[in-house]
């Protein structure tokens, strides 16, 4: 089931023409992508000019040279400075917690809180899932004055994030008056009735795709109707039937934001964690960017399928790196230790969390060739990639703020 | 691969296969099987046995789930070891030093009533939280 692709006929290469790059045959294109995420979409003839080694004279030498694809003119100075601003050696901590909020007690809630605080990254996000929000409303309003509070007190900026699938107008209007960010947790049947307004007001959602979920630019046309700046969507299973539906979704959904992208607000969550930094950054990934709390205030390795890691009542963050678990996840996310991610074009991008790939395949590595998680995250980088030579494409990353330069 | 009395049995040859793929292999299985292995000079033969009767194709697919992650651990270790010099430039000093908690706060270790005064406001929240309900 692997998605890498091949040449038919292999291009004649000479030594030390190009520097180390992956290549991704994607239709008529060719793309190269190196260690740090730079990239560079080609013709077959202009592919073939780089391996046998460019004229500065080459109209593309600049191009390339400037994005580090030359070896003969390679910038090891700003590769080793890349390489220390994308990679795990400016890791500062995990960013993300995802609190389940349903029956949580409010001292639990508090001995959650007092562990995220005392993880050392400079900025925190506390992410805080229920169903109701009226059925969870004493602990939601404390956690969200607490962890102010903790931010203020610590001198470290605190965003947080309230994802439910229900919120009155009151409770939503105490979390916008406290900076919190409201996300919808939705599920697209269908296509979208355009009269039918979500739940509640929110300005982000999560949104998986059920079984029927049709017509994403519909989709994508509600959600910019009812007043969203973000969507993350899902895929409806992690079958093979499913994941292909899911990409296909994502590439027309992809597609509205791309040909309407002066006029919308709408932001695609996914193209940007893809695109906008660290591949241990992107959500979900075990420990490295994530950690998650059950309602009994248990820690978990991530969000979905997580691997226990003690009580946050008695568990200290520094005790993490000692626990077996924690280098295993860590490993296990490293695409380099991976087979087929560590010859994949789309290797600086993209990490699969360990814990989903255990919920799937029964391994915290994976099994990348047979992966339908690889193979979801290989499509949505494809549908990406494919439409980055569009002048549109970029402008919109620009309005998003990721800078693929 | 083939079928035996409701197990699957299958021969695999050295040295592409050894003796951690094929644990890697039965631990993705769990619980879900028992696996037997007798080894000789130049082969493995391996028993894979179900937890309750399954039917062919369901048998097969489990076969299949050994091999998979059997062949891959194999492939993975030489992946690493090809990538180890860079990896471990990564990771040892990521665990070496590793996972620094944030410091205690200068100002309330400095300031016991800071410390204090925070408490109290901190149970005040609790308080007015538990009048919620």
């Amino acid at each position: 089931m692997s998605k890498l692709t091949a040449f038919d006929k292999p291009p004649k290469a000479r030594r030390g023409a190009a520097a180390p790059h992956q290549f991704r045959l994607l239709g008529k294109k060719i793309l190269i992508t190196d260690e740090h995420g730079r990239s560079a979409l080609l013709t077959r003839p202009e592919y073939d000019r780089l391996l046998a080694g460019l004229k500065p004279s080459d109209p593309l030498w600049p191009l390339l040279q400037s994005r580090g694809f030359l070896a003969e003119a390679f910038d090891f100075d700003a590769a080793a400075r890349r390489q220390f601003e994308r990679g795990l050696l400016s890791w500062k901590g995990p960013a993300s917690h995802v609190l389940g909020l349903d029956a949580m007690s409010l001292d639990t809630a508090r001995s959650v809180v007092d562990f995220v605080f005392r993880c050392p990254g400079p900025q925190l996000t506390l992410e805080l899932v229920f169903d109701d929000a009226s059925a969870v409303w004493p602990v939601l309003w404390f956690i969200t004055q607490y962890a102010r509070r903790k931010g203020e007190w610590s001198r470290r900026p605190v965003f947080l994030i309230a994802r439910g699938r229900a919120m009155a107008p009151d409770q939503a209007d105490f979390l916008r008056s406290h900076g919190v960010t409201r996300s919808a947790a939705l599920t697209l049947d269908g296509a979208p009735d355009m009269k039918q307004a979500p739940a509640f007001r929110a300005q982000r959602a999560r949104a998986r795709l059920g079984a029927n979920a049709a017509d994403p630019r519909a989709w994508a046309r509600w959600f910019e109707k009812w007043g969203f700046e973000s969507v993350r969507l899902e895929p409806a299973s992690h079958d093979e039937k499913g994941s292909d539906a899911f990409i296909e979704f994502y590439g027309g959904f992809l597609g509205h934001l791309i040909e309407h992208g002066e006029e919308t607000n709408l932001r695609d969550e996914l193209a940007i964690s893809f695109l906008g930094g660290r591949t241990w950054n992107l959500p979900g990934t075990d420990v490295l960017e994530q950690l998650a709390y059950d309602a009994a205030g248990r820690v978990f390795t991530a969000e979905e399928g997580g691997i226990e890691l003690g009580a946050a009542a008695s568990l200290r963050y520094q005790d993490l790196a000692g626990l077996p678990a924690v280098p295993a996840v860590i490993a296990a996310s490293h695409a380099d230790n991976q087979p087929l991610c560590s010859q994949c074009a789309y290797r600086p991008y993209c990490t699969l969390a360990p814990s989903l790939s255990r919920r799937t395949q029964g391994t915290l590595w994976g099994q990348t060739p047979s992966s339908v998680l690889c193979s979801i995250q290989m499509g949505l980088l494809d549908a990406i990639f494919e439409r980055l030579i569009d002048e549109k494409t970029l402008l919109l990353l620009n309005k998003w703020h990721v800078d693929i330069s | 691969m083939k079928i035996v009395k409701g197990s699957i049995i299958v021969k695999l040859a050295k040295p592409l296969y050894g003796a951690e793929g094929l644990a890697a292999g039965a631990l993705a299985l769990g619980r879900r099987a028992q696996v037997f292995v007798e080894e000789t000079k130049t082969a493995f033969s391996v028993e894979i046995k179900p937890e309750g009767k399954l039917a062919e194709p369901r048998l097969l697919e489990l076969g299949g789930e050994f091999l998979n992650e059997a062949l891959n651990h194999e492939y993975r270790q030489r992946v690493i070891l090809a990538s180890s010099p860079l990896t471990q430039a990564v990771f040892a000093p990521l665990f070496a030093k590793g996972f620094p908690a944030v410091p205690a706060d200068p100002l309330e270790e400095l300031e016991p009533t800071v410390k204090a005064d925070r408490l109290k406001d901190v149970e005040a929240l609790l308080a007015q939280a538990r009048a919620m309900k």
